[in-house]
């Protein structure tokens, strides 16, 4: 270990946990809030890109305020989860809070590599599509519904439509692994800063957290829902 | 012929030795403990299947659970030998070492990491001599009330035991350490001291490392309140942060 | 190394962890030694308190009623000047340990709080919930720590100590030891050694004492010719658990809070004791002893326990087992009180104390007899008195090798009351450090010990293994630990009969020819705990004698030591101290010294009233 980092463990280790919050954390709700717009229409839908793309210096408020925070907290996240050996197959070791543990981190490893996907299949297409329009100056338009329709439903023949089922449990499975990190994080957050002490607060600590992420699961479901299931997700074919 | 329990014992021969397993039925008695199981094999040193073998060694003082010697892992719990009493004679006794120690023979374990720790993170009260000072400072029933419950803890490694976060990879000292801390940070003259234990508890391999599974707290067989010790000193480590962060260079003061 | 200043303590209970603080505090540097991490010695067993007179009661307690309680609950036979100085520093220790962040319970001002124990009237005792030995021994821990922090003090835990080096001149120049984990012998050389290695439990099996109280170290020390005196005098704890491998105590503090002590009227009656109505119990002791109750002194109380039981046929069930009973006491005052104890009981015996009267017996718990000290010249009193009075304080019959706390035999007489054992340890080891200063400065032209001596000292050690290791007969050490433990306590605690003793001396005997034909099973060369084993059972043996034998000799009644035969005090023959030296033969060779009595002049011992130096009422 460099000595910088040694000596800033500390700190670092703080950030980490905060970052888990703030930003990552709560880009994950609002987020999840914003996708949601996906059960009621793709118009709705749409007006979240278009929406964001009104935002002045996006792409830099993208890159440092989500983007490296969530590499910051995924990197260090991974050196810790590979520090820690989990025990939960020791015989009489399988208490809830330590699942929680051990959950914390596969769910933290595996939302690195789905995060990298999903940014791959999503952010960077509309990231190139700006690019080749201010470069080129063209005005291609990000349709994001029939972007992220296309993932999980196929088209077949003659209207026919098919189900990718693959994507569609890739994706349960992230939004089951962030709303848990995240709720489970805030839990983990409240009792390393010591918001909750006693055993009292910390069970409400966990209520609260598991509540929070509930309310994202919801919100991503109903986004997959409203992308996959709704009438006009196979309308649109 | 009288009844009989199995008892499993993981043995080492010497530090750094593969280890292997051995079987032995000891005679039965009511209130019998693992020790005493570990006591019957030294008064006949014969294996189930008849092997005649040197006895298990391990550690053990007080045999009432205050000492915090006889640590190993029963039925795969770290927990007190002294104080695991053999109920049912059918169901077979596992004794192993605990596991995040180095192993000197047997069921001796090297916990010095431990003491180590006591040391590093200046875990004592300072006095000014033993000449006579008069009383000590004053306390409120309710202090001494929670405080003699953290200074129960018999450095006994069962918390250490059962941590995910302590293991070859990681530095982590674990939670009786950061509890310790906790009890000295909160006596009145302890206090005037209280940077140097944070200081020490918010290097690599402190307090930060806790991961939060809090199995500590349910093989602490003190019933010390440790995740409550570790959230406590998550607290003050921050604060005491912010205060050397926010007030440097001015601190020493 | 030439190091002038290096002290050696052996043992790392309450006498020698104060003993290797104030020795730093004095300049020394301190090689510590201990059987078990300092942290684990067996102080840590002390339940119920520590006495001091601090008065924080406002009953008027004072120093000297404490010296007369500790000289009168002693039958008389400690010597007094001692007693006296350490009764004075009494309540200094106790806020010392206040200072160094013992947590005492509080009285709701916040001062220490004090309850009351056996053989006072008054609440005279601090202590840190039930488990206030452990308490203590943990915050000398840490002040030790403080000390090794500054490079003053080296550990040396998990090592066995074999034998002192002596020089031709009767000086002590250092100690031999065994590394448990390793089994190399090496010495250790310094001018000054304080042996602090406690009682000496195993000899008598299931006690309430640890394993690791061993008696192996007083035995050597007698086997080099050091004096041993009292050896007779054992304190039988009247309350604790029977149990496999051994008896648990049940604290004193318990009846200090309130709990008392009864046996069904009717001889075996059945029913459990919660559903036995209170006119059908027996509060025995209460109805003999109207002013103390359940407070009498251990040896009284241990004395009425087993003749209920053994002679009376009253036990519980029929059985050797008296209730003591705390279920009238309010579950929060328990709790914050004696949370500690009751949780033992608990753990132990699955039953819950709170609501079930427990079921205790007697059982060996303290050994005021041990290693022969001089009192020095500073003590309060000096002039025409017995004894080694030119000897530093502490100092044995060897030069340079000092003991204090159980190890020793000063300060408790012929019975020990409850709550000084951790007050004696603590005053040793604040008098261990300034006089080895003391001895080493005015024996500084001593040197350092040659090379030659040393290795010679080892060398003794490694041969005596060397015997061992060939030993292969069929004889198995831990079985004939059973039967040394059998008749020990069988013939030699509460009550001693001559002609029992006889046949023990005679046991002692057999068991001393059959050693030499126990076989050793483990010929490992790492953590050899048989081979130790055996070794210290050999000193165990040669300790008895001296145990049985000085009995055998006491022919009266005193204190702990009680003869059926002789049922009364004889101060005309016996109001001396017994010296036991070892001439290279299983028996002992007895002396007898004069007990100082210059303070307090022997009076009848009688708990039936009230008694505070001779006054009759508090």
């Amino acid at each position: 270990m460099s000595a910088a980092i040694q000596k800033n463990y500390f700190l670092l280790r703080r950030l980490h946990s905060l970052s888990g919050i703030i930003p990552v954390g709560a880009f994950f709700l609002i987020h999840m809030l914003l996708n949601s717009r996906a059960a009621q229409s793709p118009d709705q839908y749409q007006w979240v890109p278009d929406f964001l793309d009104q935002i002045p210096y996006l792409v830099y408020i993208e890159i440092g305020g989500i983007l490296l925070p969530i590499l910051f907290h995924a990197v260090l996240g991974v050196v810790i989860a590979v520090k820690g050996e989990p025990n939960v197959t020791r015989p009489q070791h399988g208490w809830a809070e330590n699942w929680g543990y051990t959950f914390q981190r596969i769910t933290g490893v595996l939302l690195f590599i789905l995060i990298a996907v999903h940014l791959w299949q999503t952010w960077w297409v509309h990231t190139r599509i700006k690019l080749d329009n201010a470069l080129n100056g063209t005005h291609t338009e990000f349709e994001i519904y029939s972007l992220m329709n296309g993932i999980f439903v196929n088209a077949g023949s003659g209207g026919a439509v098919s189900y990718n089922w693959l994507w569609l449990a890739i994706y349960a499975l992230f939004v089951l692994a962030a709303a848990w990190h995240f709720g489970n994080g805030i839990y983990n957050f409240a009792c390393k800063w010591g918001f909750s002490t006693s055993r009292q607060s910390q069970r409400f600590a966990l209520t609260l957290g598991l509540g929070i992420g509930a309310i994202g699961m919801v919100m991503g479901f109903a986004s997959i829902w409203g992308l996959t299931f709704a009438p006009w997700a196979t309308a649109v074919h | 012929m009288a009844q009989t329990v199995r008892v499993k014992v993981r043995r080492q021969d010497e530090p750094g030795a593969k280890s292997y397993w051995q079987e032995f039925d000891v005679p039965y008695t009511q209130g019998m403990n693992a020790l005493t199981c570990l006591q019957e094999i030294q008064k006949n040193p014969v294996t189930v299947s008849g092997q005649a073998v040197a006895p298990v060694v391990w550690e053990s003082a007080c045999l009432e659970e205050v000492c915090g010697a006889c640590s190993m892992r029963i039925n795969g719990i770290p927990r007190q030998g002294c104080s695991f009493l053999v109920l049912d004679p059918q169901k077979p006794l596992t004794l192993e070492p605990m596991s995040k120690f180095p192993v000197v023979r047997d069921l001796i374990i090297d916990r010095s990491r431990m003491f180590q720790a006591l040391l590093d993170s200046h875990s004592w009260i300072d006095i000014d001599g033993t000449h006579d000072l008069g009383p000590g400072p004053r306390q409120s029933p309710k202090d001494q009330s929670w405080m003699y419950v953290l200074s129960r803890c018999m450095t006994c490694g069962c918390c250490l035991d059962a941590c995910p976060q302590v293991n070859e990879k990681s530095d982590f000292v674990g939670a009786s350490v950061i509890s310790q801390v906790r009890l000295f940070n909160a006596h009145p003259s302890g206090k005037m001291h209280a940077d140097k234990r944070l200081d020490y508890l918010m290097q690599p391999g402190g307090i930060v490392d806790c991961g939060n599974a809090q199995n500590c707290v349910k093989v602490c067989p003190k019933e010390i309140p440790l995740t409550q010790s570790i959230a406590e000193m998550g607290k003050q480590t921050l604060a005491y942060g912010f205060k050397r962060f926010a007030s440097k260079p001015d601190l020493e003061m | 190394m030439a190091d002038e200043k290096r002290v050696i303590i052996v043992g790392g209970g309450l006498a020698g962890l104060m003993g290797a603080i104030t020795a730093c505090e004095n300049g020394l540097s301190v090689d510590l030694v201990s059987y078990v991490p300092v942290r684990r010695s067996h102080s840590v067993c002390a339940q119920g308190g520590i006495n001091g007179a601090v008065n924080t009661m406002g009953e008027g307690d004072s120093p000297d009623f404490h010296f007369d309680d500790t000289i009168y609950g002693g039958d008389f036979l400690a010597n007094q000047a001692m007693v006296r100085d350490m009764c004075y520093d009494a309540p200094k220790v106790i806020y010392l340990m206040d200072r160094m962040g013992v947590t005492f319970n509080r009285t709701a001002e916040g001062l220490l709080d004090f309850r009351r124990f056996g053989g006072t009237l008054f609440n005279r005792t601090a202590f840190a919930g039930a488990t206030t030995g452990q308490q203590l021994i943990y915050a000398l821990d840490e002040g030790v720590r403080s000390w090794e922090a500054q490079g003053k003090v080296r550990k040396f835990e998990h090592h066995s100590f074999q034998s002192i080096i002596k020089d031709g001149n009767n000086n002590c120049r250092g100690v031999v030891l065994t590394d448990q984990y390793t089994m190399e012998s090496f010495a250790l050389k310094a001018n000054a050694v304080a042996m602090c290695t406690g009682g000496i439990g195993s000899i008598f099996g299931k006690t309430t004492n640890s394993v690791i109280c061993t008696g192996s170290a007083a035995s050597r020390l007698y086997q080099q010719g050091v004096w041993y005196a009292n050896g007779e005098f054992l304190q039988i704890h009247p309350t604790a658990i029977p149990g496999t491998d051994k008896n648990r105590l049940i604290s004193e503090s318990v009846r200090g809070e309130g709990g008392r002590v009864w046996v069904p009227k009717k001889a075996g009656d059945p029913r459990p004791g919660r559903d036995i109505p209170v006119n059908e119990r027996w509060y025995f002791l209460e109805e003999k002893y109207p002013a103390y109750g359940n407070l009498v002194p251990r040896d009284v109380a241990a004395r009425e326990l087993f003749d209920t039981c053994v002679n009376q046929g009253l036990g519980v069930g029929g059985r050797w087992e008296v209730y003591l009973d705390v279920s009238h006491i309010p579950h929060a005052t328990l709790h914050a009180k004696l949370a500690g104890v009751l949780e033992i009981y608990e753990k132990f015996m699955g039953e819950d104390p709170y609501t079930n009267p427990m079921r205790v017996f007697p059982a060996m718990h303290y050994t005021m007899g041990g290693i022969y000290i001089g009192y020095g010249t500073e003590t309060s009193r000096k002039g025409d008195l017995p004894g080694h009075w030119d000897h530093y304080q502490h100092m044995s019959n060897v030069n340079g090798l000092f003991a204090g706390g159980e190890a020793d035999y000063q300060y408790h007489g012929a019975n020990r009351l409850g709550a000084n054992s951790l007050l004696s340890c603590l005053w040793a080891g604040r008098v261990l450090g300034p006089q080895m200063a003391k001895y080493l400065e005015a024996n500084s032209s001593l040197g350092d010990c040659s090379d030659s001596e040393a290795s010679s000292h080892v060398q003794e050690q490694e041969t005596a293994y060397g015997a061992v290791r060939k030993m292969t007969g069929s004889e198995n050490a831990f079985r004939l630990q059973e039967e040394l433990n059998e008749y020990m306590t069988k013939y030699c605690t509460v009550v001693r009969v001559n002609a029992d003793l006889q046949k023990l001396d005679a046991k002692l005997d057999e068991l001393l020819d059959r050693w030499e034909a126990v076989g050793l099973h483990d010929s490992s060369t790492s953590s050899n705990q048989e081979l130790i084993y055996i070794r210290e059972l050999r000193d165990r043996l040669l300790l008895s004698k001296v145990i049985c034998r000085g009995a055998l000799e006491r022919n009266e009644s005193r204190g702990a030591h009680y003869k059926p035969e002789f049922p009364t005090r004889n101060d005309a023959d016996w109001l001396k101290t017994t010296i036991a030296s070892f001439d290279g033969t299983r028996n002992p060779q007895f002396s007898y010294e004069n007990v100082d009595i210059s303070l307090i002049p022997p009076r009848e011992r009688s708990y039936k009233a009230a008694s505070h130096g001779g006054q009759e009422s508090k």
